[in-house]
């Protein structure tokens, strides 16, 4: 931008402002009227800089409306500004600055960076095991697997997995996670890690949960429950389809669209995000997975729901 | 002189190669910093999808740093956001009337606050509070000036420069 430029749109600013602040006084008369009127017509950057002002002001309208007063506004503003400074200091001081600071922790949380078994966005992998026993990793998940003469451990790092245990009479088959372990009782059974527990469902014979506080409870085919480290769900029927992201699908059964969206989260880098006020609304559907954009646009034709796409990356999901 | 296509070509590649030369390093030093992978993957996307909306990205000289740069500013965002958030629901809670609010209410809030903080970012305490008083509560400048102390004219002057903000917050 030229210096021209640049002193020319701050001087139309000024003129927009000043006729702004002379129309909320109300003590324009009628040839004030008509000479405003004029200068508004008399350069697009007139009306543009007036529109936005009109835009302004409806966002403050809101909270006006909604009946909060100045001092309380002020007052939460400026917990949550001295809250970011804080935040922002604390970044700092954990390295969140380019150079050699980043290479420093890698072994102590680069959680799922050295899994025996990882997928990455829109990805879905089935691994055969030296027991013969299958597991298909959803995208975004890591495993690993310790196994040993007494027992066939497999440690569920994110994400989900479903396996498909192979019988072996001398050593269990266990799914450790962060909260506790799953034994397999009998054969087929899924745990997804949740960011407050895990969750199990199981599709043929039954499994039992072992938390770590050593509580536990068996869950049997088409059952599903949820658990944390130290208490157990009662295991309640899983839905049909609960499984069915393993041929590519998901399937909702009358489920809120926040469920449904986050099903395709891990099916697509870049962010997705839910309107609040269609967050809620009730979808049954079947989605494929590995084109989200055809899942996406589905949703949409069955809903009054619209799909914004600001770049590949970027979607919003709002009413219609 | 080279023509569009040629450009074109040219910054769909360079953004390509930057996307695969530094997303997966980003996605993981985000991860290692937040300890939260499909958070650090909404970072590291949004950062990557303002990348590509700059328009000079022959321009980029130390992607990493820039990469970095940007994802502090959309952690901050996101951070920001979620305090903003808070304020509104504590705001909500505590105004003087019936204390029922839909969820929709609640986003349109935290839409409204988000400019609003915006607005008020370039301002003095005072100015904010004269900005305010003379937006949400409706005063006039001489009530208002009679409680922050200034003239009529300069609390005239103070919501002047509150409407600059407004057009620059509206803006970007």
């Amino acid at each position: 931008m030229n210096a021209h430029t640049r002193s020319s749109s701050d001087f139309i600013l000024n003129q927009a402002v000043e006729w702004m602040l002379r129309l909320e006084e109300g003590d324009l008369t009628h040839s004030d009227r008509a000479r405003y009127d004029a200068w508004q017509r008399a350069d697009p950057r007139h009306a543009e800089a007036i529109s936005k002002l009109m835009q302004a002001a409806k966002y403050f309208d809101v909270p006006r409306q909604m009946g909060i007063e100045t001092d309380t506004l002020l007052q939460k503003l400026e917990k949550s500004t001295s809250r970011r400074k804080l935040l922002r200091n604390m970044a700092v001081l954990a390295g969140m600055t380019a150079g050699a600071g980043w290479l420093v922790h890698r072994g102590a949380s680069g959680l799922n960076l050295s899994a025996d078994f990882r997928t990455a966005t829109g990805e879905r992998h089935s691994y055969r095991l030296p027991d013969q026993s299958l597991i298909t990793l959803n995208a975004r998940s890591a495993a690993d697997i310790a196994f040993d003469s007494h027992e066939r451990l497999v440690r569920l790092r994110a994400g989900m997995l479903i396996a498909d245990v192979a019988h072996d009479g001398q050593r269990p088959f266990v799914i450790d996670t962060l909260y506790g372990g799953v034994r397999a009782l009998g054969t087929e059974f899924q745990v997804r890690l949740l960011p407050d527990g895990a969750e199990v469902a199981v599709a043929s014979s039954k499994v039992e949960i072992r938390t770590h506080s050593g509580a536990t409870c068996q869950v049997h085919a088409g059952e599903r429950a949820m658990f944390t480290s130290h208490s157990i769900e009662t295991p309640s029927k899983t839905q049909d389809g609960a499984m069915a992201w393993v041929n590519g699908y998901y399937v909702a059964l009358d489920e809120p669209l926040t469920h449904v969206i986050d099903a395709l989260r891990p099916y697509r880098r870049g962010i997705i995000r839910v309107d609040p006020a269609v967050a809620s609304m009730r979808v049954s559907a079947a989605l494929p997975l590995d084109d989200t954009d055809r899942a996406l646009n589905s949703l949409a034709s069955i809903m009054p729901i619209e799909i914004q796409r600001y770049t590949p990356y970027w979607v919003i999901v709002s009413a219609r | 002189m080279t023509n569009n296509a040629t450009v074109l070509d040219t910054r769909s590649q360079i953004l390509e190669r930057i996307f695969l030369a530094h997303y997966q390093w980003l996605r993981r030093t985000l991860q290692r910093r937040m300890g939260d992978a499909f958070g650090a993957e909404d970072v590291t996307a949004e950062t990557f999808a303002q990348v590509v909306a700059l328009p000079h990205p022959e321009t980029i000289i130390e992607p990493r740093a820039l990469l970095t740069t940007i994802s502090r500013r959309v952690l901050f965002g996101i951070w920001r956001r979620r305090d903003l958030e808070h304020a509104c629901l504590e705001a909500l809670a505590l105004r003087g009337r019936d204390t029922c609010h839909s969820a929709e209410e609640q986003a349109l809030l935290v839409e409204a606050v988000m400019l609003i903080d915006k607005v008020l970012d370039g301002l003095s305490c005072k100015e904010r509070r004269v900005f305010l008083l003379y937006k949400l509560d409706r005063l006039g400048y001489e009530e208002i000036g009679d409680l922050i102390g200034l003239s009529p004219s300069q609390v005239r002057r103070v919501v002047a420069k509150g409407l600059r903000h407004c057009v620059a917050a509206v803006s970007t």
